[in-house]
Formats: C-alpha cells, sequence, structure tokens
C-alpha cells in the first residue's frame, strides 16, 4: 500500500511502552521463534517485492499445512481487550455479496456431472482417502508493517480437496468480531500477483503493549484472558505452563514477542491448529 | 495389504504461474511439460506451487522432489475427451517402466512417485480444472510385513543427512546411495530403505512401485524399509509369475469419487475481481 511505501522505517526500540517493533527486533524475534518452533521458518520476497531493511532471506515468517477442522464461530464467543475503551474503527470489508446474498458476479462452476466419473478399477488394494469435508489446510505468514511498527498476518487457506479457499470461504476463520471489522483482503508485501486475507495492523501495537503487561504482571499465566474464549491452557500438556514460567520471572524480551503475537491471533483464528505448531517443543 | 495414494495440494502460486505460461508461453501448445511436486517426510501430500515449473535450487532435509508431466487441454471438451485411462497407461509406461529400463531410475529413484497432471485452465473465469494421477499396477505383489528386529538404528537421521531419500543398504549394513542398485546381483536380496511419504500406520503408495522395479530389474526377492521419523516397517517382497495387471491411480476426490477437482480462483487471481472487492 501507499502509506506502508512512505511511511519511513524507525529503528527506536519501543517495544514494552508501545507494543511496536523495529525492522532489527522483528527479525530478532522471528529467529526466536523459528528456533523454538520449527514449523515456522524465514522466507524469501519475490523478486520485485524485497524490502531492503529486513535480510533478504528473511523477508516473511511462514508455516504451511496447518490444519483447521472447525469453523472459528463454532469456536468463539465474545471478544474484548480487557481495558480497551474505544471502539475498533471499521474497514468496510468487502463482500462479495450484493444485498440480496446472491453472489455479484456469477461464478459459474462446472459441475461435476459434467464430468464422466470413472469406474472404479477394482483396484481394492488403494486405502480411500479419509479427508473430512470440513478439513481445511492453512499457509501462514507473518510480516513487518511499516506503518504500523508491529507484524502484520497474512492467510492463504486450501480446501479439503487441497486447493485454494476463496476470501469469503477464509472469512469463516477468523472470529465474527474481528472479521467484520479488521480483516481485508490484499496483495501481500512478499509475494507478487496474488491475494490473500491480511488481519489490518492498526490495533495490534496496543494489543501486544497489553499482553505484555499481562505476561510480566506476576501470578498472571492466562494472557490471553479477555482477548479470546480459548485461554493458553488449550495449547499445552505441560510443556507450554514451564514456558510461561520462564517468561513471568522477568521482563518480557523481545525476542519472545512474536511467540505472545501468535497467541494473541490464536485467538482471532481458533479453528486454525497454531497451537498445534507451539507445542512442539 | 492397502496403499495410500498421494493427496494433490495444489498452492495459489501453482495456478497463478500455470495460468501466466499459459498465457505468455505455452498458449495454444498443449504438448507435455516436465513438473515437479514435493512431498514431506511422513505427510503423503504432493504440493504444487511455483517453483514446479522450474528447477527447485533448495533442498531441505526431508522434503522429496518427485517429477511429472503436465497435460495442459486448451478446451473443457478436450479435457473431458481425454480417453484417461489410456493416459495412465501411456504415462505410467513412459515414466515408470521406460526409466526402470534404461537406468535413470537409479540416478533419481523419486521417479517412482512420478505423477500425471492434466489441467484445463479459463483464464477469462480463472477457473482451473484439474486432476492428479500417480500411476501404478494393481497387480497382486507377494509382499509380507516382519517384525523390526531393531537392526537398523538411526535411519532416520542417517539417510536425511546424506540429503538422500532412498538408499540401499549392503550386506555390512552401510548406508549406500541408491544408484548402488544397480550393481547388485539379480540373484541377491537387496535392502532398500527409504523416507515413507505416510505415517507408519499406512503403507504408501510408492511401495506399489518398488515391487514393480524389482519385478522389471529380475530380482527375486527384496526387503523395504518404510523409514519414519520414529519407527520403521519392514516388508519382503517376493517374486511371483501372476498377471502384472492394468495402471491405475488417478486421485479420488474428497467425496471418494473418481472425478477431476476445480477451483475458482477468480477472487483471488482476477485483476478486475480484485477491483469490484476493494473498498
Amino acid at each position: 500500500s501507499l502509506r506502508e511505501y512512505l511511511t519511513p522505517v524507525s529503528n527506536t526500540s519501543t517495544f514494552r511502552t508501545t507494543g511496536e517493533i523495529t525492522p532489527d527486533e522483528f527479525v530478532k524475534a522471528g529467529d526466536y521463534l523459528v528456533e523454538k518452533f520449527p514449523t515456522w521458518s524465514w522466507a524469501s520476497a519475490s523478486k520485485s517485492k524485497v524490502r531492503d531493511f529486513l535480510p533478504p532471506d528473511k523477508q516473511v515468517l511462514v508455516t504451511r499445512h496447518v490444519p483447521s477442522h472447525v469453523r472459528a464461530s463454532t469456536v468463539s464467543g465474545p471478544v474484548t481487550l480487557g481495558e480497551e475503551e474505544d471502539g475498533w474503527t471499521s474497514f468496510g470489508v468487502a463482500n462479495t455479496k450484493d444485498a440480496d446474498g446472491d453472489d455479484t458476479e456469477e461464478i459459474a462452476e462446472i459441475a461435476d456431472s459434467d464430468f464422466e466419473e470413472l469406474d472404479d478399477d477394482d483396484d481394492d488394494a488403494a486405502e480411500a482417502p479419509a479427508t473430512a469435508t470440513d478439513h481445511r489446510t492453512y499457509n501462514l505468514y507473518i510480516a513487518y508493517s511499516t506503518s504500523y511498527r508491529v507484524p502484520k498476518m497474512f492467510l492463504s487457506g486450501y480446501s479439503p480437496e487441497g486447493s485454494p479457499l476463496t476470501p469469503e470461504d477464509m472469512f469463516e476463520d477468523i472470529i465474527p468480531e474481528y472479521r467484520d471489522k479488521t480483516v481485508t483482503i490484499e496483495r501481500p508485501t512478499f509475494q507478487d500477483n496474488i491475494t490473500m486475507v491480511a488481519i489490518h495492523p492498526c490495533k495490534h501495537a496496543n494489543v501486544m503493549r497489553v499482553l505484555m503487561e499481562r505476561v510480566e504482571a506476576k501470578g498472571d499465566k492466562d494472557i490471553t484472558r479477555g482477548v479470546a474464549k480459548l485461554g493458553v491452557a488449550d495449547a499445552d500438556d505441560g510443556e507450554g505452563e514451564e514456558e510461561w514460567e520462564e517468561v513471568e520471572n522477568s521482563a518480557m524480551r523481545v525476542d519472545q514477542y512474536l511467540v505472545t503475537f501468535l497467541k494473541f491471533i490464536a485467538s482471532v483464528t481458533p479453528g486454525i491448529e497454531h497451537d498445534y505448531t507451539m507445542s512442539a517443543l | 495389504m492397502s496403499f495410500t495414494p498421494f493427496s494433490s495440494f495444489l498452492e495459489a502460486s501453482f495456478f497463478q504461474t500455470l495460468a501466466a505460461k499459459k498465457l505468455n508461453e505455452y498458449k495454444l501448445d498443449d504438448s507435455p511439460k516436465r513438473v515437479s511436486a514435493e512431498y514431506t517426510w511422513q505427510q503423503g501430500r504432493l504440493v504444487f506451487d511455483s517453483d514446479s515449473f522450474s528447477d527447485r535450487d533448495s533442498h531441505c532435509k526431508g522434503v522429496v522432489e518427485c517429477p511429472g508431466t503436465l497435460l495442459n487441454y486448451n478446451t473443457i471438451e478436450e479435457f473431458k475427451g481425454a480417453d484417461k485411462k489410456a493416459l495412465l497407461a501411456e504415462w505410467g509406461d513412459k515414466m515408470l517402466s521406460g526409466a526402470i529400463m534404461n537406468g535413470s531410475i537409479f540416478r533419481n529413484p523419486e521417479i517412482l512417485n512420478s505423477f500425471l497432471l492434466i489441467t484445463f485452465c479459463d483464464l477469462k473465469k480463472y477457473i482451473f480444472v484439474y486432476w492428479m494421477g500417480v500411476p501404478c499396477l494393481n497387480t497382486k505383489w507377494d509382499l509380507q510385513e516382519v517384525a523390526d528386529e531393531g537392526n537398523y538404528t538411526n535411519l532416520s537421521t542417517r539417510i536425511p543427512a546424506l540429503g538422500e531419500s532412498f538408499v540401499v543398504i549392503d550386506p555390512d549394513d552401510n548406508v549406500t546411495p541408491f544408484s548402488e542398485l544397480e550393481y547388485v546381483e539379480r540373484s541377491e536380496d537387496p535392502t532398500i530403505a527409504f523416507l515413507s511419504p505416510t505415517s507408519p500406520e499406512n503403507t504408501p503408495w510408492t511401495v506399489r512401485n518398488i515391487c514393480l522395479m524389482l519385478h522389471i530389474l529380475g530380482f527375486k526377492s527384496a526387503t523395504m524399509i518404510l523409514v519414519g521419523r520414529e519407527k520403521n516397517r519392514f516388508l519382503e517382497w517376493k517374486r511371483g509369475d501372476g498377471e502384472l495387471g492394468a495402471w491405475t491411480g488417478w486421485e479420488k476426490n474428497s467425496a471418494g469419487k473418481l472425478l477431476p477437482k476445480q477451483t475458482n480462483l477468480g477472487p483471488l487471481l482476477n485483476p478486475l475481481q480484485l477491483a469490484s472487492q476493494a473498498v
């Protein structure tokens, strides 16, 4: 976006007071994430999208093939940020349906019945695929937003058939409170000629500031309480507990920033099994 | 014994690149194209992305690149009208049997997972119709599972450390490159170990083509080790004299039917649709 392009990069560290991070801090936090959670890795960008304030081989963080078995609306409840008082700005997220609920453009797909089904050629040695019809998969990306000086999440989802989901389908995997207000369809900052669903970062700094305060406050393990219905407890089987203890006893370090950020994102996309990656310690 | 087929997984970037190639490069050329897909050890998905069309330059441990053929039809009528069974037989023969008989299998054992991908692109609506097949013969091979006697420790680290996905274990228990199979006497009983595309509860499709390879090469018996991250499985193959059977391997959709798949990438790729979505 033009705003991203025009905003100069700042290198002053302010993360504890503002919740914002510099590009260097993003890299540090990304290195920590990739080391502790090997399902995440660094990736480079399409040639035309390389940004010079990040190392060429560390333009974006990615994790692939994260399962999602249930849609967000069946999992989540109301969301508040606790102390947060001002209302969310509405972004008028694009709808592909008009007032009647019909698609504004006829998407004429070819009916299955148009194709000739092949005979099941008595190959009884082939095991039938065991794919549940609601089993989706996501590739998740964490990029750096220069205008807001925070991470920015991009999602690329796949159907049970293993083919790309439409943005409308992907909205079903974001909790309603966020879906209507801060979810957009955009060209990612790191890849050419494709669009993805993104979570607008305008409130992330504030969220991170609140979450970090909770992490640092002694005796408060469930930092995402009030951020979403899902608590930290869902993810861990003991190992998660140890990790939070370690963080509680000292001020939060910037390298832990993205781990905390992902806990927040997990609460916004509760049906996407991020925590499956986090328990791989 | 039943075998688990690969599941296709076609990323948006694959379709984006296919659309661009069709528009700028292939145009009306519907001749076969060499492409590739990858699977990750123990995750039996064959993943297609923009790198499918070029040489993949990074080789991550545990990620196996498989070669295949793309047939992109110019019209939906041609896609529908193509003889699917004949295509599998033709390409199974060319990609698999051909490679086994001309020896290229020894340098590139991933050929054992060769696939065929037929496609049709509607570049006005950005609807893509596609179907993947991994050809194999539906022969009833003589395969027995045997217990793990604990003789082969650390294969799950040694094989990826070599940057290989298929190896031959010699009689002295050395892990050697798969190419060594070319020199093994056909009267001997080789041990082939490979990074299994499936988790240990399932038997991968690859096993069927290993059996075919052993049969064509003239071996009488062999041992296969399906290497998992935690656990290995051991299969013993013996040469039989039954019929070889017919080519099979078109992917079934998630409803279990032998039908092609389709995806509508209009909202993700079509510039006019993008403009109408923007607020």
